[in-house]
């Protein structure tokens, strides 16, 4: 009996905390932009398939993505070679520069058979700017829409990041092998060593995302745009700048949970929606806005999970959904109480 | 006949012959777009009133399978089971109103999100009623009276008709004192509940009303399709009707329609299309993806006001009736209207109030001053009811404090200082709310346009206001378009149609012009003259001691000084109040 709970707290632990990275960067991308965004689970399906391709020996796909969105980014800036040829130029140059970069940053890795972390942040390499580019296309253009409307374009982008995975990859899915194999006996339970790696880069991360918002200018301006777009903006933030920085730092932690996530349930091109929408249940009883109870959201979400999956039933769902709303309901009325 | 008109009725008469017109494989398509766009125009009028729900296919399901079900097991004629799904869904949908429509932000969405994937589970959980995931067939044809229709032509005409009366009730509930109840609900909480509004009892209406039109969507949909599964009820199909009412536009009806259109025909030309060019299956995803971001960047607000722009303009609505009849004032001036005693309120540590007493008595101008965080302005929203006082009792026409709704029956209305309109709403629109509580038409007058009568009434009465304040010229632009000093101006306007014996104005000379200022001192010296009971909150002295009779000085949440704007003028705590000095040495 014991060593059940002990099992499933350990379970609980590690799927709540791949949900963390991904409830921290809901929380990063809707704080700074105020995009409620539906496809920061893709990012989670890019991630854990690039590094799939990559520990295979194969070119991963993401560097088409990656060159062909830069094109694109080329070709929204047309309109600038008439006005600017100079600063046109130079942006052109800069982002073949980085496809170029990109490109041989993947060969090399590919031909010299880098370790499981390397291969990690390579993939990071390639998926992390892909935030950005989207962000480009898809907020940047529109900076004062409601909310409703960059809910329906994320699932968008969700739709047709989708489709490309789909179209890339296949159906099929991928195994991705973990940092390290195998586990330790902690008592009565078994421990695996991914579980480990997944404690401690989840805590790295977030704690490191800690310093950065608290302790650098750059994290300030981040929090800055975070609170008053406006105010900031007349303080001289560019807040477009921190729009993008806060999808480039999104993107690259959903793409960190995928690569942990993907050795435990293999890689496949639908898996980041499910994963996103629990990220989403977690990081939204936080208001989207606060850190420390999204956190709190997601280990809820991770605890009930595991506990269902282990009494597996067929109201499984609706037992978990429905629990949902009284503790919304509770949520609800302590902020309401907080803020008088 | 207006342009407008014969546009609407060709259109609608094409909707309604196309069925037979298009090939049978076309027909299919057309009535579920007709099915979507049914449970779409629910959301839109949820958006309306400032509502993102995930939840409307699974009020879809519930109506599908009620009906579904109950003819099957029962061989009732279906026709009368869907009528019994709709309503219970419409039951279940206030249960889940009551419970979540308390929710504000973000957990409203997710709670929606939360019920969606749990009704939508539990058509497949519970196996042995509905057949789990794998469904069940042999649903009987909608029927009645023994008589079925299993034509697919007729059925299709059905639904848009269907589609079509429920685009026309929308529109004309938009116009509607009820429609007008609607667009405050989005971020005028405060504001609605003091001209009236039930906004609890409104919110769980429009809820309902929304659910109901998923269910019967979702009723025609499973008698038309004669088999039943959950998977079309499904998170998926949420997203998707939410997909058609952003596209479409929720600003109007036609939206729904519009977004089901678009989306569906879009879908259907893709697949075709891509196949024919011998393109595998996933790339029309890609597509469809593509396409609705690049939609939404180009029309953030919808295509049906891009499409609007196109169409003639609508014929400018009746406001020729009789005014509402107002009440006359008694001349009576000792009549105590309000009594407040002992009045306090914290915010946590903070004491913003502390032992405030005072009286206002019938036909009197009392003038409300007191340097910023003095604690006027949440002085004002306990005496309007929209702050509890800590300790305390407030005394309004002799009673104690009716709910923040019921006050301006009483006969207290105000403004804000924070100006509270709509602003996509026209300003008549706007002072119309003021008469809210004068009228009575409901949601149902509003929806089949029986309120025609009274609401021209009401317009009439809104446009004598605005020219009694001078803005009658601007009357149908949109509020949020007019100059913050004019706005201030229409919040008072709002305030006279409300027909006050006590009149609440939160510095309502804030912004104003020289000249506008002067038309505000004039009007208020009139209403004051037809014995209106007036206390003002202003910074502008000269205003204030020109047309208040007394005044009440407030200072760090306390009374400290009250009397004849000569006297409190010359008081010596009311001078250090204002500039410092002699207190805070003192202190």
């Amino acid at each position: 009996m014991i060593d059940t709970a002990l099992f499933l707290l350990v379970d609980g632990l590690t799927n709540g905390l791949i949900y963390a990275l991904l409830a921290l960067s809901l929380v990063l991308v809707f704080t700074v932009t105020r995009v409620v965004n539906i496809a920061q689970g893709e990012y989670v399906m890019l991630g854990a398939l690039t590094l799939a391709d990559l520990l295979q020996g194969r070119m991963p796909g993401t560097l088409y993505l990656l060159i062909g969105g830069l094109a694109l980014c080329i070709l929204l800036d047309a309109g600038r070679w008439r006005r600017d040829w100079r600063g046109a130029l130079l942006f052109a140059t800069g982002l073949i520069a980085v496809a170029i970069a990109a490109a041989l940053i993947t060969r090399m890795a590919l031909s010299l058979h880098f370790p499981v972390i390397a291969m990690m942040a390579v993939a990071l390499l390639l998926v992390a700017p892909l935030g950005v580019l989207i962000y480009r296309f898809t907020v940047h253009p529109i900076p004062d829409a409601s909310t409703i409307v960059f809910v329906i374009i994320s699932v968008g982008v969700s739709m047709a990041v989708q489709g490309l995975g789909l179209l890339i990859w296949g159906a099929s899915p991928y195994p991705v092998e973990p940092i390290a194999a195998g586990g330790l006996m902690a008592g009565p339970v078994f421990i695996p060593y991914q579980a480990i790696a997944i404690m401690v880069v989840a805590l790295l991360s977030m704690g490191g995302l800690y310093l950065f918002s608290e302790h650098t200018l750059i994290g300030k301006a981040l929090q800055a745009s975070a609170m008053n777009r406006l105010g900031a903006q007349f303080c001289g933030i560019p807040v477009n700048l921190a729009g993008g920085l806060a999808f480039l730092l999104a993107a690259a932690f959903s793409a960190l949970s995928g690569m942990l996530l993907a050795p435990l349930i293999t890689a496949n091109y639908e898996m980041g929606f499910m994963v996103g929408l629990k990220g989403f249940v977690g990081a939204a009883m936080g208001g989207l806005a606060d850190y420390p109870l999204s956190l709190a959201g997601v280990m809820i979400v991770g605890g009930l999970e595991s506990t269902s999956a282990y009494l597996a039933s067929a109201y499984r769902d609706v037992l978990v959904f429905s629990l949902l709303i009284p503790i919304l309901l509770w949520r609800n009325a302590r902020q309401r109480v907080e803020t008088r | 006949m207006p342009r407008r008109t014969l546009l609407a009725l060709t259109a609608s008469l094409i909707f309604l012959v196309a069925p037979w017109l298009l090939p049978p494989f076309h027909v299919g398509i057309f009535a579920y777009a007709g099915i979507y766009a049914l449970a779409a125009i629910g959301l839109v009028l949820l958006l309306q009133a400032g509502q993102i729900s995930l939840g409307q296919a699974a009020f879809m399901g519930l109506g599908a399978y009620g009906s579904a079900l109950v003819a099957r097991a029962y061989g009732i004629d279906s026709f009368f089971t869907l009528i019994f799904s709709i309503a219970a869904t419409a039951l279940v949908a206030a249960l889940i109103g009551y419970i979540t429509l308390r929710l504000r932000g973000h957990y409203l969405p997710l709670a929606t999100l939360a019920y969606g994937i749990a009704l939508a589970s539990s058509f497949t959980a519970w196996h042995d009623v509905t057949g789990g995931a794998s469904g069940l067939d042999k649903i009987p044809p909608l029927g009645l009276f023994g008589y079925a229709l299993t034509d697919d032509r007729l059925y299709t005409q059905l639904i848009w008709i269907v589609v079509l009366l429920a685009v026309l009730g929308l529109s004309r509930l938009r116009n509607s004192r009820i429609g007008r109840a609607i667009a405050t609900l989005e971020s005028h909480d405060g504001m609605a509940r003091s001209f009236g509004i039930d906004t609890t009892v409104l919110r769980i209406k429009v809820f309902v009303f929304s659910a109901v039109l998923a269910a019967l969507a979702g009723g025609l949909y499973v008698h038309l399709l004669r088999f039943v599964s959950p998977s079309p009820f499904a998170l998926l199909t949420s997203f998707k009707l939410l997909i058609m009412a952003v596209v479409g536009g929720p600003s109007s009806a036609i939206g729904g329609v519009v977004g089901a259109l678009t989306l569906e025909s879009a879908q259907w030309a893709l697949q075709d299309l891509l196949a024919r060019w011998g393109a595998t299956g996933n790339l029309e995803v890609i597509v469809f993806g593509v396409i609705l971001v690049v939609m939404l960047l180009k029309w953030p607000q919808g295509l049906s006001p891009a499409l609007e722009r196109l169409l003639p303009k609508a014929k400018p609505r009746r406001s020729d009736g009789t005014p509402l009849s107002a009440r006359t004032l008694p001349a009576d001036r000792a009549e105590s209207l309000l009594e407040l005693k002992g009045i306090g309120i914290n915010f946590g540590g903070l004491q913003a109030l502390a032992d405030v007493n005072m009286q206002l008595k019938r036909g009197e101008f009392v003038g409300l001053i007191g340097p910023n965080g003095a604690g006027k302005t949440t002085l004002f929203a306990i005496i309007s009811g929209l702050l509890r006082q800590s300790s305390g009792t407030v005394t309004l026409f002799g009673g104690k404090m009716p709910d923040s709704h019921s006050i301006v029956r009483e006969g207290m209305a105000r403004t804000f200082q924070h100006v509270q309109l709509v602003p996509t709403l026209s300003v008549i629109d706007n002072v119309a709310l003021g008469a809210y509580w004068r009228t009575s038409s409901g949601f149902m007058r509003g929806l089949l346009a029986l309120d025609d009568a009274e609401n021209a009434r009401v317009l009439a009465s809104a446009r004598a206001v605005l020219r009694r304040v001078g803005l009658e010229a601007e009357a149908e632009l949109a509020a949020g378009s007019l100059p913050l000093g004019k706005q201030r101006i229409v919040e008072i306007a709002r305030a006279l149609l409300a027909d006050p014996q006590i009149l609440l104005l939160d510095e309502p000379a804030a912004g104003l012009r020289f000249q506008e200022k002067l038309l505000l001192v004039k009007i208020l010296r009139q209403l004051n003259a037809e014995h209106v009971t007036i206390l003002l909150v202003e910074h502008d002295m000269e205003l204030v001691m020109g047309c208040v009779e007394r005044l009440v000085v407030l200072d760090r949440g306390r009374v400290i000084a009250e009397g004849a704007p000569k006297d409190v003028q010359a008081n010596p705590a009311v001078i250090s109040a204002y500039l410092g000095g002699a207190r805070d040495k003192a202190a």
